[in-house]
């Protein structure tokens, strides 16, 4: 992982191609799963654990900037992390960024978070 | 409240959680709050209460709260520390850490546990006890041959039934004379032990247990009156046992729990009770809903409101039993004075109805052998509606059941809280035109779903008339499945992408993707732009998603057959990718469960088999039994019509999932008559095809659509039709719901008048489809999309 200069934590985590348009990618982040998305709003980034019941985002289904889990259908606004059919705490959303072609995400925002991803019932 | 009231919660349960929520409404500076935590059960997420309560998760599943959500709301949490003392005059609690604190007000939510009678011979091994029905599994997986079930209650009978389903002998001892006394009168019991004996379950009533015996492990059951019951199993579902100990020792009144007044007040100054460790009125609840009405009370005590006084929870409850409906609820044995009962009873047909009336108004009400109106009933006691309103659901004789004129502010859907007030702001201001929509509006329906029919009632008042569940396939852009059709037919459209830009679906929510990639897909014979963005991850990785993520693996074996070979590799599959379980479908196929993500392609190379399909609304399989080959009764070749079948429909996409079933006789060993397509030989080599049948949430045998005279017909009649659905199916649309809906004569009309062209017309565009599907497990050599099947992609 290359170290990004600026404010925050910014960690580069994959190329934007790596990524389809309109789809999500699990990268990992200090052992943390990040779900990366390619909206057409542009690439958003949040915890790859959903609020409900630990189900992967990044395999979910995208329109807009709005990602339903694979699992039981909960829609995730990814600006907010707001979730929008439940009344479930917001999940996690990091900054990110897009420079010659690669991908970064603020990583700052990961001290909030406890229990490492691999944990929390996610599977790879 | 005085500023910065001391308040001390004892228990950290559902009770002492919710209490806790309670007091934090007047915000963090109106008290300072000490609570004590078993370390048994953390701290209970209260976002998630509906879904423990409508049973979709279990406690263990609930998320804990991190101890910074205490620190930032000035809680002092005692996690693991035990009170060991209260001393009700200093007012001051003392735990096992040695700390002394002081208190203005004491909350006791300390719970309960299972009761355990004290009869010898308990602590055997193969003695069970349970509450909820997680434990079943357990007791389950045991697998028992000859079981005795302690206590006839709701949940023994269903620990019975459980018992029973898995081939155990099983009887149910009860002390009291009648099975679920609590939720039953008599008459209802007794109608309900015969119902129970039918099932093949022993029941022994007025039956005191004397002694498990055996040598280390359960032998038998010894009865007071000497039957000996022999017995690998014991389970025990005797009720719960408050934990009323501490307050007993501290010199509160106890009697079965904590003895607390109609504020939730106990006999001390100050201290109260909330939950399974209260007992009001001589009552101990063992259930989430009436702790939360405690708590809800007794938090408005201490926070200075004046709350309306506590008189008691209406309790309902439901029999899971197969065959056997009881509903319950609210007080039905009409104990109190003035109590009056409307009975109506069939001892014929198996149904017993009772409603009690108090000061002409519902209090109670049991439905045994006939759900009819249950919904209904339940919440027309729980408003105590007018007795006129529901004495025609006992009495009514064609058991149609009228809509009952509820209040607004009665509760329509229990699990999460939804009022009929709040289901008519989502009609009238909200716009929800279908018990559907008031559902993403509300969440009303979303648990259990019981409640559905009285939403559909409150829609029909509301909008003054019989509501239209309209099906739309983009509800965002109310575009049905028909329209969608028109769109893409009448502009020549190729992806989803064009579509969402000519009528807007599918751009700013992805719920119809999936449909309007299945309608591009089958109006252009499969030639259209495949778009995998607008597949569910079934369909981008072709598995089944799974619960923790990973996926299952479900290969072709057409007809149900398979080979040495095969079941070779797919053993070493499973060994190789380290699948959690390997398990026969109930479609005769194989599921290997639980392989990575990143695994799959390799898995399907090394099993060198098509994919079944058997995660997507697609053609699913033919099931077939052994016909003419092997079975001495066949009379036709079940089998190979079966795999003929599957060859001609496997990597179709269809509107809904589709499965399919060949027979080689009217034994019906395949099933055919209750599959969406299914074939029965019968004599002269003819045979029957049967379409829009369902074995599954929904049952309904298949109708007859043809007799035709030879296997060749038979295929022919079946592509005709197969092909008519996936014309006109609306997305989602099983067969059993489509054949009803456009009706077995304009079908025949399509697919049998074979002078008219069209069936012929409907077989060659079925050709065309064929010809440009293909075996997606090949994209295990050119992936589709870019990472399609990686796991974590990041790059260094």
């Amino acid at each position: 992982m290359t170290r990004k200069n600026g404010p925050g934590h910014w960690v580069r985590v994959c190329r934007d191609a790596d990524v389809p348009f309109l789809e999500g990618r699990r990268v990992e982040v200090g052992g943390f799963y990040v779900g990366v998305f390619n909206t057409e709003e542009g690439f958003f980034a949040a915890y790859d654990v959903c609020p409900h019941r630990g189900g992967p985002l990044s395999d979910g289904d995208l329109a807009g900037t709005i990602v339903a889990c694979p699992l039981h259908g909960r829609k995730i606004e990814l600006k907010t992390g707001k979730v929008l059919n439940d009344n479930l705490s917001c999940t996690f959303t990091f900054p990110v960024r897009v420079e010659d072609g690669s991908v970064f995400v603020d990583a700052e925002a990961l001290t909030a978070l406890k229990a490492p991803a691999r944990e929390a019932g996610s599977a790879a | 409240m005085s500023k910065r009231s001391k308040v001390v919660v004892i228990g950290n349960g559902i009770a002492g959680a919710a209490f806790v929520d309670e007091l934090l409404t007047e915000g963090p500076e109106g008290a300072s709050i000490t609570l004590y935590g078993d370390e048994k059960v953390g701290t209970y997420d209260r976002v998630r209460l509906s879904e423990y309560m409508a049973g979709t998760v279990g406690l263990e599943e609930l998320g804990l709260r991190p101890k910074e959500w205490y620190e930032e709301r000035g809680i002092d949490l005692r996690l693991g520390v035990k009170v060991i003392g209260v001393d009700t005059r200093s007012r001051e609690v003392m735990g096992s850490d040695g700390d002394w604190v002081a208190y203005d007000r004491l909350i006791f939510a300390t719970g309960s546990q299972s009761f355990v009678p004290p009869i010898p011979g308990h602590d055997k091994e193969g003695v069970f006890v349970f509450r909820t029905v997680e434990d079943v599994e357990q007791i389950l997986e045991a697998a028992p041959k000859k079981a005795v079930v302690i206590g006839g209650g709701l949940l023994g009978l269903e620990a019975a039934w459980g018992l029973v389903a898995r081939g155990a002998e099983v009887t149910v001892v009860d002390r009291a004379g009648h099975l679920m006394n609590q939720q039953l009168d008599k008459a209802a019991g007794v109608m309900l032990r015969k119902k129970i004996a039918e099932l093949g379950v022993g029941i022994r009533l007025e039956a005191l247990t004397e002694e498990i015996s055996g040598n280390g492990k359960v032998e038998d059951v010894r009865l007071q009156d000497g039957e000996k019951l022999p017995a690998d199993m014991v389970v025990i579902c005797a009720g719960i046992r408050s934990n009323a100990k501490l307050a007993h020792e501290c010199g509160i009144e106890t009697n079965h729990g904590i003895i607390v007044d109609d504020y939730l007040r106990t006999s001390a100054p100050e201290v109260y009770a909330v939950g399974e460790c209260a007992e009001h009125n001589g009552v101990v609840y063992g259930l989430v809903a009436p702790a939360l009405e405690q708590v809800r009370v007794a938090a408005e005590c201490i926070l200075g409101r004046e709350p309306a006084p506590y008189h008691g929870s209406m309790t309902s409850a439901t029999l899971k039993v197969m065959g056997v409906d009881v509903t319950s609820a609210g007080d039905v044995y009409g104990s109190k004075e003035g109590s009056e009962a409307i009975v109506s009873s069939n001892p014929l047909k198996g149904t017993y109805k009772k409603v009690v009336v108090r000061d002409g108004r519902l209090v109670g009400a049991i439905l045994l052998g006939d759900k009819t109106g249950a919904p209904h009933l339940l919440a027309a006691v729980r408003r105590e509606a007018p007795a006129d309103e529901v004495v025609e659901l006992v009495l009514g004789s064609n058991g149609e059941v009228k809509a009952l004129q509820l209040p607004n502010e009665a509760q329509v859907c229990d699990c999460n809280g939804v009022s009929k007030g709040q289901i008519l702001v989502a009609i009238t201001k909200k716009g929800a035109t279908s018990v559907a929509e008031v559902g993403t509006a509300t969440r009303a329906g979303a648990g259990c779903g019981g409640c559905k029919p009285v939403i559909k009632d409150v829609l029909e008042e509301a909008t003054g008339g019989a509501v239209e569940e309209k099906s739309y396939l983009c509800p965002c852009m109310k575009l049905t499945t028909e329209d969608v059709r028109g769109i893409v037919k009448e502009r020549g459209i190729r992806s989803v992408n064009s579509l969402g830009e000519a009528c807007g679906a599918g751009k700013a929510c992805s719920d119809c993707k999936v449909g309007l990639t299945y309608v591009v897909s089958e109006v252009n014979a499969n030639r259209h732009e495949e778009e995998r963005h607008a597949r569910h991850i079934n369909d981008r990785v072709h598995g089944n998603i799974q619960n923790d993520g990973t996926f299952s693996i479900v290969p072709r074996t057409r007809g149900g057959v398979t080979t040495a070979h095969e079941l070779r590799r797919i053993a070493d599959v499973a060994e190789k990718y380290d699948a959690r379980m390997i398990k026969i479908t109930g479609s005769q196929r194989l599921d290997i469960l639980g392989v990575k993500k990143e695994d799959l392609p390799n898995a399907w190379e090394d099993l060198g088999m098509p994919s079944g399909f058997a995660y997507g609304k697609a053609f699913r399989q033919v099931k077939t039994c052994v016909g003419t080959d092997f079975c001495r009764f066949g009379v036709g070749d079940s089998t190979t019509l079966g795999i003929e079948m599957e060859k001609s429909f496997e990597n179709l996409y269809t509107p809904a999932k589709v499965k399919m079933a060949a027979s080689g006789c009217p034994r019906n060993c395949a099933e055919a008559t209750v599959k969406d397509v299914g074939v029965v030989a019968i004599e002269g080599g003819r045979w029957q095809v049967w379409i829009g049948g369902a074995a599954g949430m929904d049952v309904r045998k298949g109708d007859l659509l043809a007799t035709v005279d030879s296997q060749e017909e038979a295929i022919k009649v079946t592509q005709a039709f197969f092909q008519y659905y996936r014309e006109n199916g609306r997305w989602k649309e099983r067969t059993y719901d489509f054949v009803p809906r456009v009706g077995l004569e304009e079908i025949r009309k399509h697919v049998l008048d074979e002078e008219s062209g069209e069936p012929e017309r409907l077989r060659e565009r079925l050709r065309a489809a064929k010809e440009a599907s293909f075996d997606p497990w090949q994209e295990r050599v050119k992936n589709k999309t870019k990472n399609q099947f990686a796991g974590v992609i990041n790059d260094t």
